[in-house]
């Protein structure tokens, strides 16, 4: 194994970490759903939904994360010796989705409870709710586009 | 959509009403502003029956708290959408026939509901008298009896923290003939019985009362506590009993379950029948109206007119009055009204938007999933959904939206090469030792992603220039022929010139040159064509206008989403087929199961994320980009007085 390798698995771990925005996001969202069901039993579903949206960050770095230990071979138990450079490389493509992902998971978190507080009123207006809640997730999809096209010109 | 208006005789209306409701091809339109006008309010009066309202109105609420009282013992399965049922006119006549009988069975189920509430609350009561007498189950005395002539006998509670000795050593000290029993004790309060002389009852109590004794109060309880608590034991078996009979005649009255349904429902005709004439205008014995109709609806309306001896007249709107708006298009397009509706209704001026953006909504979404085996799976359930139940208005539209979008995605799949990401090279090379791989029909957007990502912004700017142009053709419609080529034909030879600038080598020789040059024309007519029109300061407004390039790129790099979430469907569908793979080396029967198990899982999963993440994001590309060049929205839905039932489905019957 080598400091190459052991600074890639690094990336991996760094692009995991918008899982934290996700939970932090689908925490806060599920609390203003818990209120409003609390009230309302019929709106599980609606209120559901729209806890799940903030979930994305986290797939996006599952996505990442696991592209980069598929690249490192560690995926396929034949781990390749990288070169410093290119595991700091590695590394760096983590980084975009992993920070991004923290702050606009609990961004649209927020938008989400809010988006759920819309429907405790009125019901009929989920889908603006969510479009409300889609327009932070705008930023982490730029940023999984960004860590996926570094990861995709990799020099290997 | 044209405008109505009627008038006709007092005796013809409600004949005429139960035509119009029939047809439901007209909104009708309050004519209360009307009497504003000083020669209408002299021979005209407010129309309205509030009185017969009111009366069906709690009627109606009386049914609902019939239905709603038997639902919960209705144990037959609830189907996955409510949906109305559809019945024959003439069933239906048949059923309200009996409405004497159903009205009766209103009343019984009521009056089952009210004694199960008051048994109810009885049961309540007697559940927390047996909790407080719990405490006081050693006391022996009647609980009535508050001594003798000369005894006093008294029970109360001290709190947990009051010293008890040092209170019987005080009470010692005022009168020696005293008893203080400590019959039970809980967290917060000791419970005790004092007995004493009557004569020195006052002193006794202000000593007890300094530490914190309260009078306990058994309110009118006779008899001792034991009497008590059996009298309760029973009463409460006595309860639960006739509650028990109770739910079980309300159990039975489920059974009359679809004829509460017919009577509300004709609850519901009746009383909008009522209150249609509230929008009228009456003399003694005439009445006035006026709706608005949907155009292809006149010759039908003009019979039943006719047939009801009314008179009427049909005008176009004028130019620019709003009218109500009901969305018009073919078989493939309707269901993406749906999306418009979500958004706004047009405007009356406004341009229905559905048909433009239909195709690229359906391309969209197939994009982001793309995936066969998934569309495959949608497409089938939306369609079975469809198949299944009779759905109605805007569930009906989104399914078949989803169905569409499942073809779609099944179609973006094979151009792709994905079927539950590579299900199948994975299951090959796993347990058959041999790799087969799908080939994808176009390219695998994971080993030339660039290639996506282009062709998403090409796509994107033909988006955007097809909302573009819905622009420019309201405003050459409306005569605004300059701004049209300012506003939007200026912008199309600004970005394409950009583009082919660019990144034009690669495609021909010259292309940068052509490019440069349409490039600048777009921006002189953009800077340029404000300094001949604008006045003062206004003729510099172009340079601003030019400086939304800026918000122009952002819209086209938006589509980038189209590449993004079509390959994080995409990956983490490999994701868990590689994580099920992970235990290949294992027998290979219990290899198998371990794999089908997690992907199943997994791939519930992703599904269920990208399929709302693929429905949400080519609903904002519709909003936020395309809605963006030239929609405004915020028409009024048409809502005809037609029979809105909720359970039935009344349909004519073929003649």
């Amino acid at each position: 194994m080598t400091l190459g390798l052991a600074l890639a698995i690094g990336g991996a771990a760094m692009a995991a970490l918008a899982g934290v925005g996700s939970a932090l996001g689908v925490g806060v969202a599920g609390q203003a759903a818990a209120g409003v069901v609390a009230e309302d039993p019929k709106k599980f579903g609606q209120t559901l939904v729209l806890q799940a949206l903030p979930g994305t960050q986290g797939i996006y770095g599952l996505l990442i994360a696991f592209l980069i230990l598929v690249k490192t071979g560690v995926m396929g138990g034949n781990p390749v010796d990288l070169t410093t450079f290119q595991g700091m490389y590695l590394l760096f493509t983590g980084v975009p989705i992993g920070v991004v992902g923290i702050w606009s998971g609990l961004a649209q978190g927020k938008a989400a409870a809010s988006g759920i507080m819309l429907i405790a009123k009125r019901p009929d207006q989920l889908a603006k709710g969510i479009i409300y809640a889609a327009m932070v997730e705008t930023y982490a999809i730029l940023a999984l586009l960004v860590s996926f096209l570094m990861w995709n010109f990799c020099p290997m | 959509m044209d405008k109505l208006s009627i008038i006709g005789l007092e005796s013809d209306k409600d004949k005429l009403l139960r035509d119009l409701m029939d047809q439901g091809t007209v909104e009708l339109i309050d004519q209360s502003d009307r009497l504003q006008q000083e020669d209408w309010a002299a021979i005209v009066q407010k129309d309205g029956e509030e009185d017969r309202v009111s009366r069906v109105e709690s009627q109606l609420s009386e049914v609902q708290t019939a239905l709603d009282a038997i639902e919960r013992y209705d144990t037959s399965k609830k189907p996955l959408f409510n949906t109305r049922k559809a019945v024959s006119q003439s069933a239906y006549d048949t059923k309200l026939s009996g409405r004497e009988h159903i009205r009766s069975e209103v009343s019984r189920i009521l009056d089952l509901h009210n004694q199960w509430n008051d048994l109810k609350s009885e049961e309540n009561g007697i559940v927390s008298d047996q909790a407080s007498l719990k405490p006081w189950a050693t006391y022996e005395l009647p609980l009535d009896q508050t001594g003798t002539r000369y005894v006093r006998t008294m029970c109360g509670i001290l709190p947990i923290v009051a010293n008890v000795q040092e209170m019987e050593q005080k009470i010692e000290a005022v009168s020696e003939a005293t008893q203080v029993t400590i019959l039970s004790s809980d967290m917060e309060q000791l419970y005790i019985s004092v007995l004493c002389m009557r004569a020195d009852e006052e002193a006794i109590v202000d000593v007890m009362k300094s530490y914190g004794f309260t009078m306990a109060s058994f309110k009118d309880m006779k008899g001792t506590v034991k009497e008590n608590a059996e009298r309760l034991t029973r009463r409460l078996a006595e309860v639960q009993g006739e509650e028990k009979n109770l739910e079980q005649k309300l159990a039975e009255a489920v059974s009359s379950k679809e004829d509460l349904q017919y009577y509300y429902d004709s609850l519901i005709l009746e009383r909008d029948k009522a209150k249609a004439s509230e929008n009228f205008l009456k003399t003694g014995k005439a009445f006035q109206m006026e709706g608005w109709m949907v155009a292809d609806a006149r010759k039908n309306i003009e019979k039943v007119v006719e047939e009801n001896g009314c008179i009427c007249e049909i005008t176009e709107p004028a130019k620019d009055e709003q009218t109500p708006i009901l969305l018009k298009n073919n078989s493939m397009v309707t269901p993406f009204e749906a999306i418009t509706s979500m958004y706004a209704l047009p405007r009356s001026y406004e341009i229905d938007p559905t048909p433009f953006f239909a195709f690229f909504y359906f391309v969209f979404f197939g994009m982001m999933f793309a995936d066969m085996g998934y569309g495959a799976v949608l497409a089938i359930a939306c369609f079975a959904v469809l198949k299944c139940f009779d759905l109605e208005g805007t569930s009906y539209r989104l399914i078949k939206t989803m169905a569409f979008c499942g073809i779609s995605t099944f179609l973006w799949g094979a151009l792709f090469g994905g079927f539950l990401g590579d299900f199948v090279s994975v299951v090959s090379e796993t347990f058959f030792g041999h790799r087969i791989t799908i080939t994808p029909l176009w390219f695998d957007p994971l080993s030339d992603p660039m290639k996506l990502l282009v062709f998403s912004c090409v796509l994107g700017t033909v988006h955007l220039f097809v909302g573009m142009g819905i622009k420019a053709y309201m405003q050459i419609r409306d005569g605004k022929l300059v701004d049209a080529i300012q506003e939007v034909f200026a912008w199309y030879l600004l970005i394409v010139g950009a583009a082919l600038f660019l990144f034009g080598s690669s495609l021909f020789t010259g292309a940068v040159t052509i490019g440069k040059y349409l490039a600048i024309a777009g921006a002189v007519i953009i800077v340029g064509f404000p300094v001949v029109r604008g006045k003062g300061v206004g003729k510099l407004l172009g340079l601003w206008d030019l400086y939304g390039a800026t918000s122009y790129l952002a819209d086209i790099l938006s589509y980038s989403r189209l590449l993004a979430l079509g390959l994080a469907s995409a990956v983490i569908a490999q994701v868990f087929n590689k994580l099920g793979s992970l235990f290949g080396g294992l027998p290979v029967v219990l290899a198998a199961i371990l794999f089908l198990l997690i992907a199943a899982i997994g791939h519930v999963l992703n599904f269920a994320i990208n399929a709302l993440g693929a429905y949400v994001h080519a609903s904002r590309l519709q909003y936020v980009e395309f809605f963006g060049k030239f929609y405004e929205g915020g028409g009024d839905e048409f809502q005809p007085f037609a029979k809105n039932t909720k359970y039935m489905k009344i349909v004519k019957e073929e003649k």
